[in-house]
């Protein structure tokens, strides 16, 4: 951030000095949003697990972007608007602690992940499904099959070894070199650098 | 995308970790660890997004994939000895069922058989009699001259629809015909 008296974004005050600077331009605005949103949205479903939560966190976000986003160095704008997610997510958990949620909900045993259809549509892409469905295809059986009983049939890792009657580890390490394969394809092709 | 699983200098895999993170798989001390890096790191908040994107499209493509069945982890059981036994005896009883209803059949059409010899006095009798016509009349090709059918059935069955028969027709009609069959014998055992 450009400003030392303090970051405007966590303070919310308006910024002093020469962050009396014009703000981001809409236009601008509309361009971060377009390349950003998506990733920012799936990383506060990660932190908040739950998709209304994070749509709402990501709005807020975008909020802040257009009132003070301009004391960001566009060089590092994308980390600079995670951060203010991440903060508006951890408010967003704070408020709901308040409202009687308890934090150890976030902490301890985090619910499942949860999105609601637009989020859904919004994060996954059809042909993404297809060419997963491919790799998984071509996973050994026990990799297939630790992954399914895990992301479909939302078992934990300590139940799968149970009923596998291995050790924890073994499941973890055949989740692991699933997940590894998977994502190569992921940094390679859907989503590259 | 800069995370990905190649060792990190402290020792954890970084996209492995958010995999782990997302799933809510980390203990509570790794998670508050994990989420400080959250608050400095861009590269692992790009991770758990891509951790949270590769989940979702994983939960739908798992869903419409086949089911494959963990073949390296749970060998085939030996079946124990009561199991095969009882594998032994279940093709023995179904040959005994089947010869049962076999000879219940043929009983019943012997009785069928001997149904319009015997006198009309009864009901259940003239049921089976009327049903000996019907066949002869089929047979002989005249039954749509003497029998009077009504149009709509005709073109029912010309339309090819299919009838459905309720089980409760089928049951009363076996009930009336074993019924008559026993009233046969006991005429003849009368005589």
């Amino acid at each position: 951030m450009a400003s030392d008296d303090g970051d405007p974004l966590e303070t919310g005050q308006p910024p002093d000095g020469d962050a009396h600077r014009a703000r981001l331009p809409i236009q601008t605005v509309r361009e971060l949003y377009e390349v950003h949103s998506r990733e920012l949205l799936a990383f506060l479903v990660g932190v908040l697990r739950d998709g209304h939560a994070a749509d709402e966190v990501a709005q807020a976000a975008f909020a802040r972007l257009m009132e003070v986003g301009h004391e960001a160095r566009a060089e590092t704008i994308k980390g600079w608007l995670f951060k203010v997610g991440f903060h508006e997510a951890m408010a967003f958990r704070r408020r709901q602690a308040l409202q009687g949620k308890t934090l150890k909900n976030y902490t301890v045993r985090r619910d499942p992940l949860l999105a609601n259809e637009t989020v859904h549509d919004e994060l996954v892409r059809r042909e993404d499904v297809a060419k997963l469905k491919e790799l998984l295809a071509e996973l050994p059986p026990d990799q297939q099959h630790v992954v399914r009983q895990r992301m479909y049939e939302g078992k934990t890792f300590a139940v799968i070894a149970d009923e596998l009657n291995v050790p924890l580890g073994t499941v973890l390490t055949r989740m692991r070199l699933a997940m590894e394969k998977l994502q190569k394809w992921w940094k390679r092709d859907a989503y590259p650098t | 995308m800069t995370g990905s699983f190649d060792q990190t200098p402290n020792g954890d895999s970084l996209n492995w970790l958010a995999v782990q993170y997302v799933l809510g798989e980390l203990s509570e001390s790794e998670l508050l660890a994990f989420e400080e890096r959250l608050e400095t790191d861009l590269a692992v908040c790009e991770a758990v997004a891509a951790a949270v994107r590769l989940t979702f499209i994983l939960q739908v493509a798992v869903a419409d994939s086949p089911v494959v069945p963990a073949f390296a982890t749970n060998p085939p059981r030996v079946l124990p000895d009561a199991t095969v036994h009882s594998f032994k005896t279940t093709p023995r009883g179904s040959w005994l069922v089947l010869a049962g209803a076999t000879t219940a059949a043929a009983v019943l059409l012997a009785a069928m058989s001997l149904g319009p010899a015997s006198s009309p006095s009864t009901q259940l009798a003239r049921v089976d009699r009327s049903a000996s016509e019907l066949v002869s009349l089929w047979r002989t090709g005249s039954a749509v001259a003497e029998l009077d059918i009504d149009d709509a059935d005709v073109e029912l069955a010309e339309s090819g629809t299919e009838v459905a028969v309720p089980d409760w027709l089928f049951a009363a009609v076996s009930l009336e015909q074993s019924n008559a069959a026993g009233n046969s014998t006991d005429e003849r055992q009368e005589n």
